[in-house]
């Protein structure tokens, strides 16, 4: 067996492996100096974005994989003394989990080169490069487990490392307070999903998702699923940010690093793929999928429009863009809500994947775009001192660079063309209207006032008399920033690229929980 | 640095901790515990002998350094050993059945317990105690060093 | 499947296309520029260019402020801003309670609503 053979058959289990030994190993690397935990880091996390682009093409070329822990052969899903159940540790890595895994590891690879200069100078960075590699662990694991508990295990991982590393830098106690916040909200919700794994596990001897999904569509769908099915979707709800439980958002994305901001937030995407799965895969079959999607639409409606005109107010720039955060999740809520609302009648097939299809690739463009954003709030913070939006002015007389990326990412997010969120927005807007006028009207109003608190921001910190007398941010920096700026513009031309390869596999898998169900366990359903 | 009635029962009883908290690790896979509870164990040790002696002490008989390394080396070792099952894959039982380390076989029934079996489990066990074992320990060493030694 | 190096989508009212945009974009700039070059040519020098911010003449120091822009809008939406200000508390017991509430919201709609398909 060749490298390359042994990499594809191990590819899911690798994803996890190679960034969790890097994370272990980064302690002891560092002893030998920071360049070279550096190199290794950025070894790990190349690597880790290269096993992820090997799981899309995989995906999308030989169907969903299964891979199974500790299991001879690693695709033997159910043993032949095991009562037809899938006992072990099963990854089930489809379209969904592929374009997942991919955003987590894209972000953790440019928050890895922009910590390079970000970081420099300061301390403790051993456990900071090996907490980071550990919340792609975290999301990684989210978006490739096929098994509930072991999907409850990478939450628990992708909370506790990013509560640990929005507390790294402890800004007068403020991020400390922010990080105790983010810890016992995350905790008491990942609480709540571990009873309902025991209800689901007490009621259907099972912790494979596919196997539950399977016995339940069999036996119906009892009340304790029903109060199962609440606590997974509201925590996970949660966990994404959604209004009007997105407190914490301001203030964990607030007061983290530049990177760290924009890594908690493709985290809390990956909290939004839990939800999806959950709503699509597991409980898809048995449950109304009607008033559930109407649920996840309201939650968006509410997220887009609290969130955008709760960020409008601010003149903290990352809790700006924290509360923009909350209103992009708003958008994805809706557009794969309305997908949810319509599965299984006719308007699912006019519209309803349409609009999860543009749900889908706002994910993406949101980790392109925010991203950016909050490695441009970094990056002037970085220079400036100050995250305050009263003290800025003037920056784009010598930050020029920074500048034009901020404003690639404000244009991008404020959905003007040729950029990529543009696109998507389109999407959401042009499916979601037929479902209810309604709801393309709040999507439109959202957007101008995106645009609205962005020029905000463009006015008081880039333009302006000269305040400060700055140089322009490091050269590894410039280059994370670049390279996500290269994306949107890419996806804005080109958006059947990201439609092809990662949006419309995603959708498709998310729209069939049979297939899922079907590959896992060979035959049922 | 409490009494000597104190230091001469945390002198007493350190070596027993410890005894007790490496007999939870290595039965981890039959009796109901295991690597973590072990390694908490194995950390009271820590805890009591700072509280016996105080933190200026301890510190220089037990280094943060040395625990970090531990904990990193625990860790290492759990990994690698999942590592080590990739030719079938990630996490598989090479060493279960083998006839080597923890490698006996176990006839089917009831059985009062054989240390010698489950493969790879008690080595992720032991993997996982000495990981607790230097995690909490570091731990402790922070909060405890906030502790003000008060003269009488 | 799709050509990928294709530009434009079709979406369920209409086509989206960035190149046709762009060259819109590039075309309107161009008109733009025409309309600009039949522009008044006898323009005076001074008064005429310099910037004045509310009647005032703005002598280099015309950068407003984060917290004053979008005055206006936000005087007008006060009371909604008020109920938002009220609402985000910063209290971490009140995080937990509309986590909470939210969850008793979402059992009873299933409740009411039907939990089945």
């Amino acid at each position: 067996m060749s490298v390359w053979d042994f990499i594809i058959t191990n590819a899911p289990a690798l994803a996890i492996a190679v960034p969790l030994l890097g994370a272990f190993l980064t302690p002891l690397i560092y002893r030998a100096g920071r360049k070279t935990a550096l190199i290794w880091v950025l070894s790990v996390l190349g690597f880790t974005e290269f096993l992820a682009l090997l799981l899309v093409y995989l995906v999308n070329t030989y169907g969903i994989q299964v891979y199974v822990f500790g299991g001879n052969p690693s695709t033997l899903a159910i043993p032949p003394d095991s009562g037809g159940i899938p006992i072990r540790i099963i990854f089930t890595v489809d379209g969904m989990s592929a374009f997942t895994a991919l955003i987590s590891s894209t972000i953790g690879l440019v928050a890895g080169i922009y910590s390079v200069a970000s970081e420099k100078g300061r301390g403790a960075q051993d456990k900071f490069f090996a907490l980071l590699l550990l919340l792609v662990v975290g999301m990684m694991g989210m978006a490739l487990t096929g098994d509930l508990f072991n999907f409850f295990v990478f939450l628990e991982i992708n909370s506790l490392s990013a509560a640990a590393l929005v507390s790294y830098r402890i800004h007068g106690g403020k991020a400390v307070e922010a990080a105790f916040k983010y810890a016992v909200v995350s905790s008491i919700g990942a609480l709540m999903i571990l009873f309902a794994i025991a209800i689901l596990y007490g009621e259907y001897d099972a912790l494979n998702m596919a196997m539950i999904a399977e016995r339940m569509y069999q036996t119906g769908f009892s009340a304790m699923d029903m109060i199962a099915m609440a606590l997974i979707v509201v925590t996970l709800a949660m966990k994404c940010g959604a209004v009007p439980m997105h407190y914490w958002v301001p203030d964990g994305y607030g007061e983290a690093p530049g990177e760290i901001s924009a890594m908690i937030m493709v985290a809390s995407q990956a909290s939004l793929y839990g939800l999806f799965r959950m709503c699509f895969t597991v409980f898809g079959l048995s449950a109304n999928t009607h008033s559930l999607g109407w649920f996840l639409i309201i939650l968006g409606l509410l997220s887009m429009f609290i969130g955008v005109t709760m960020a409008f107010l601010q003149h903290d720039i990352k809790r700006l863009m924290a509360y923009h955060s909350v209103s992009q999740t708003g958008y994805m809520l809706l557009g794969v809500g309305v997908g949810l609302a319509t599965l299984g009648t006719s308007a699912f097939n006019q519209y309803g994947l349409f609009a999860m299809e543009g749900g889908i690739f706002h994910i993406l463009n949101n980790m392109l775009y925010k991203g950016l954003l909050f490695l441009t709030a970094g990056a002037i913070i970085y220079r400036v001192g100050t995250s305050d939006l009263n003290k800025m002015g003037g920056l784009a007389h010598t930050m020029k660079f920074t500048a034009i990326f901020y404003l690639i990412g404000a244009l991008a997010i404020a959905g003007i063309p040729p950029f990529n969120g543009f696109v998507s927005k389109l999407m959401i807007y042009e499916s979601v209207y037929q479902l209810n006028p309604f709801l393309a009207v709040v999507a439109a109003i959202v957007s101008m006032l995106t645009l609205a608190s962005f020029l905000k921001v463009f006015h008081s910190a880039f333009m302006g008399p000269k305040l400060y007398n700055v140089k322009e941010v490091p050269k590894s920096m410039l280059i994370a920033m670049g390279i996500l700026s290269f994306f949107i513009v890419l996806f804005g031309i080109f958006p059947n690229i990201a439609m092809t390869y990662l949006v419309a596999p995603a959708a498709h898998a998310l729209a069939d929980p049979v297939g899922y169900i079907t590959r896992v366990l060979g035959g049922g359903a | 640095m409490m009494s000597k009635i104190v230091r001469t029962q945390a002198n007493f009883l350190y070596p027993f901790i410890l005894i007790f908290g490496f007999y939870i690790v290595a039965h981890g896979h039959l009796t109901p515990g295991g690597g973590f509870q072990g390694g908490a164990v194995i950390a009271t040790g820590i805890a009591l002998v700072i509280v016996a002696y105080g933190y200026d002490r301890v510190k220089s008989w037990i280094k943060k350094s040395t625990l970090t390394a531990t904990e990193s080396i625990g860790l290492l070792c759990f990994i690698l050993t999942a590592f080590i099952g990739l030719s079938t894959s990630f996490f598989y039982n090479f060493l279960a059945n083998s006839g080597l380390l923890f490698g006996d076989k176990v006839s089917y029934g009831a059985n009062p317990g054989y240390l010698n079996t489950a493969g790879t489990l008690p080595i992720m066990n032991l993997a996982v105690g000495v990981e607790v074992l230097g995690g909490l320990g570091v731990i402790l060493m922070y909060m405890l060093s906030y502790g003000k030694e008060v003269s009488k | 499947m799709m050509n990928p190096f294709n530009p434009s989508i079709s979406t369920p009212s209409g086509i989206w296309n960035p190149l046709v945009w762009i060259l819109v974009f590039l075309l309107s700039l161009l008109i733009a520029y025409v309309i600009y070059l039949k522009g008044e040519k006898q323009r005076k020098k001074g008064m005429q260019e310099e910037i004045f911010l509310s009647g005032n003449k703005a002598d280099g120091n015309t950068h407003i402020k984060a917290s004053n822009i979008g005055w206006g809008y936000l005087e007008a939406m006060k009371g909604y801003y008020k109920l938002m200000r009220d609402i985000h508390t910063g209290i971490i017991n009140d995080y937990v309670g509309w986590f909470l509430g939210v969850l008793a919201t979402m059992l009873l709609i299933f409740l009411f609503w039907g939990g089945v398909r």
